[in-house]
C-alpha cells in the first residue's frame, strides 16, 4: 500500500514537471465543466417541473394565466371575487398560494394543498405552520405574516411544489402556513385577493365551474385557464428538449478534453520514459504505474472537472440538484481517469524499455 | 540464493530480421561468489543478465532462484521479484538524473514500502559506505561517472537484495572509481550475496570465482578459479 501512495504521489509530481500544458487542459476542462454543471442542473430542474407537474396532470389540473388587472374595480366584484375564492378554496378542490416578498416569511397556503402534495394534516385546526428543513422557522417556534400567526407544527418531507408560473420550487428553506380561507381572506385586501384567484389550482373542475369561477373574478382581474397538461407540452417538455441539447453540447465539449488528457499523458510518457523505465527495474509493477498514470490525470483533469461541475451544479437552483450531478460527475470522471491510466500503463510496459534507460527516443 | 540457468534461449524480431541473442545457454551462480560473464559486444551477457533480472523473458529454457523460478516479467510477483531478490546496475547507471542521488538509492525502497524517512536514512548509509555521504543532495546529473556508478551500486543494495546483478560496472570508470567498484563487488561477494557481473575487464574477471564465456549467443567455456 505504500508503494502505491508513493506511486501517486510521484504522479502529482508529474503533474506539476509538464505544467504548462497541464495548465491549459485544466483550465480547458474546468471551464467544459462548469458548463456541464450549469446545464446538468437545469436539465434536472425541468425533469422536475415535469414529474411535479404529472402529479398535477393526473388530477385534471387548471391553473391561470394571469392577465392585465384592473386598476379601479367595483367595491361589489372585490366582495364577489372574495366570495367565490372561500367558497371554492372550501370545496376540497382547489388549492391557492400567497407568496410574500421576503424570502424569510412565510408561504400562505388555502384549500386542499396538502391532499394535492401528499402532506400529513395535523389534528389541531388551522391556522398552523409547517416548516422547512433548513428554514429558519423551526418546529415549536411562531410565524407571524400580517393578521396570521401560528405555531409550526411539523416538518415538510424534502420536496416541493408547482407555484403559479409552473415551476417547481423547493419548499426546504420556507415555511408554510395553512389558513381558513374565510377567515384569512376575510382580511385581504385587494392585490392579495389577485394573488390568490391567479395562483389557484383547480382539481376535476368541471367546464360550468371554470366558467362561474373566470365570470366572477375577470372584473378584477383578466385569467386564462389552462390545463397542466397543456403546460407540460408546450413548454415544459421543449424546455427540457432545448436544456438537454445543450447539455449533450457541452458533455461533448468535457469529451473533448479526453484528447488532452492522452496528450497529456503522451507527453509525460515521451518526456519521462527513461524514468518510468527506472522506476519499473527497481520494482515498481503495473499496480503502481496505474497509480501514478491515475494521480497524474487526477491532478490535470479530475479534479478541474469534479470541481468545477458541482460549483456549476450549485449555481441552479440552490444546489437542489447537486448530490445526482457530483455523483454522474465523479463516476464519469473515475471511468476516465481508470480507462486513461490503465491505457497509458499499457503503452510505458509494452514499450522498450531498455531503450529507454539508454536514452534512445521511442 | 543459487541461481540456475537451463537451456534458455532467446530470440529478438525485428521488422528486417531474427537474431538469437541466447542460445541453449546453461550456467549456474553460487551464493559467495562473483561470477563474471564474459565476452564481446552483442554476445548476449547484457540479455543473461536482463532475462535474470526479470527484465526480459526468454522463449525457452528454466531460472532457478534459490530452486523456484523467475516469475513473469509484467506479473505483480515479477514486480517484488525486482524489489526484494535481485539488484541491478546498468552500464548506462539507470538513474533518474535530475533527482538527487539520496533519492535515487531511496527508490526500491519506497516501492518496497519502507517510508520517506528510514528509506532516506537507509540511502544515507549506503551512500557513506562507497565513500559519496556528501553527495547524498548532489543532483544525479552533476556527478561525474564514477559518483554515478557508486550512485548506481548503493541503489542495488538498497532493498539488501541475494542477488547482485551488474551490467559493464566498471567500463569508461576512471582508476580510482573502478577501485571502489571492484571492492563493493568484492564486499558484496563476501557478504555471501550472489554476484553475477558481465564485463569485458580483465582486471574484473580475473577477480571472478566462475566465469563464464559467451559468443555468439553460445557459452564457449565456463571456469573456476
Amino acid at each position: 500500500m505504500k508503494g502505491l501512495l508513493f506511486a501517486c504521489f510521484t504522479g502529482i509530481r508529474d503533474a506539476s514537471r509538464v505544467s504548462g500544458r497541464i495548465v491549459l487542459l485544466a483550465l480547458h476542462t474546468a471551464f467544459m465543466s462548469l458548463l456541464v454543471g450549469l446545464s446538468a442542473g437545469m436539465v434536472a430542474q425541468s425533469a422536475s417541473d415535469i414529474e411535479a407537474a404529472a402529479r398535477l396532470n393526473s388530477l385534471d389540473g387548471m391553473y391561470f394565466a394571469m392577465g392585465s388587472v384592473n386598476e379601479q374595480p367595483a367595491q361589489n366584484a372585490i366582495e364577489a371575487l372574495r366570495t367565490e375564492l372561500v367558497s371554492v378554496l372550501s370545496s376540497g378542490n382547489a388549492y391557492s398560494l400567497l407568496i410574500p416578498p421576503m424570502d424569510n416569511e412565510p408561504t400562505v397556503v388555502y384549500g386542499c394543498f396538502s391532499r394535492v402534495f401528499g402532506l400529513a394534516e395535523p389534528a389541531q385546526a388551522k391556522p398552523y405552520a409547517l416548516s422547512g428543513v433548513s428554514s429558519a422557522h423551526p418546529v415549536g417556534s411562531t410565524v407571524n405574516l400580517g393578521d396570521n400567526s401560528a405555531s409550526v407544527v411539523g416538518a415538510l418531507p424534502d420536496s416541493g411544489y408547482i407555484n403559479l408560473w409552473m415551476e417547481y420550487t423547493s419548499w426546504n428553506s420556507t415555511a408554510l402556513l395553512f389558513v381558513d380561507p374565510a377567515v384569512s381572506l376575510a382580511r385581504a385586501d385587494v392585490a392579495q385577493l389577485v394573488e390568490v384567484a391567479s395562483r389557484i389550482v383547480l382539481i376535476h373542475p368541471t367546464a360550468a365551474e371554470v366558467t362561474d369561477y373566470t365570470s366572477v373574478v375577470r372584473p378584477v382581474v383578466s385569467i386564462v385557464p389552462r390545463w397542466v397538461n397543456d403546460k407540460i407540452g408546450i413548454d415544459f417538455a421543449p424546455e427540457l428538449q432545448g436544456r438537454i441539447a445543450f447539455l449533450a453540447v457541452f458533455v461533448s465539449g468535457l469529451l473533448t478534453t479526453i484528447v488532452g488528457v492522452f496528450s497529456g499523458i503522451g507527453a509525460l510518457v515521451r518526456s519521462r520514459s527513461r524514468d518510468f523505465a527506472v522506476h519499473n527495474f527497481v520494482g515498481a509493477g503495473r499496480p503502481e504505474l496505474v497509480a501514478r498514470l491515475a494521480a497524474f490525470v487526477m491532478v490535470a483533469w479530475g479534479l478541474p472537472a469534479i470541481l468545477c461541475g458541482t460549483i456549476g451544479g450549485l449555481l441552479v437552483a440552490g444546489g437542489r440538484y447537486l448530490p445526482i450531478i457530483t455523483t454522474l460527475l465523479v463516476g464519469f470522471v473515475l471511468v476516465v481517469v481508470a480507462a486513461v491510466a490503465l491505457l497509458g500503463a499499457r503503452g510505458v510496459t509494452r514499450a522498450d524499455s531498455q531503450a529507454a534507460i539508454r536514452g534512445v527516443i521511442w | 540464493m543459487t541461481i540456475v540457468v537451463r537451456h534458455v534461449h532467446k530470440r529478438y524480431l525485428s521488422a528486417e530480421r531474427a537474431v538469437d541473442a541466447l542460445i541453449n545457454v546453461s550456467l549456474a551462480a553460487q551464493p559467495g561468489h562473483l561470477t563474471a560473464l564474459v565476452g564481446p559486444s552483442g554476445s548476449g551477457k547484457t540479455t543473461m543478465l536482463r532475462i535474470l533480472a526479470c527484465q526480459l523473458r526468454p522463449d525457452a529454457g528454466t531460472i532457478l532462484v534459490d530452486g523456484g523460478t523467475v516469475p513473469h516479467v509484467a506479473s505483480r510477483a515479477g514486480a517484488n521479484y525486482r524489489r526484494r531478490t535481485v539488484g541491478f546496475v546498468f552500464q548506462e547507471f539507470g538513474l533518474i538524473e535530475q533527482e538527487s542521488a539520496r533519492k535515487n538509492v531511496a527508490l526500491p525502497l519506497r516501492y518496497a514500502g519502507v517510508g520517506r524517512k528510514r528509506a532516506n536514512r537507509i540511502a544515507e548509509s549506503l551512500l557513506e559506505v562507497l565513500g559519496i555521504a556528501d553527495l547524498s543532495d548532489a543532483d544525479v546529473r552533476d556527478l561525474s561517472a564514477g559518483q554515478r556508478q557508486r550512485v548506481a551500486f548503493a541503489r542495488a543494495q538498497a532493498n539488501d537484495p541475494p542477488v547482485i546483478l551488474a551490467d559493464e560496472p566498471t567500463s569508461n570508470l576512471d582508476p580510482a572509481s573502478r577501485a571502489v567498484v571492484m571492492a563493493a563487488l568484492d564486499r558484496l561477494r563476501k557478504s555471501g550475496k550472489t554476484v553475477v557481473v558481465a564485463t569485458h575487464d580483465e582486471a574484473l574477471w580475473r577477480e571472478a570465482d566462475h566465469v563464464v564465456r559467451i559468443a555468439n549467443g553460445h557459452i564457449e567455456s565456463g571456469r573456476a578459479s
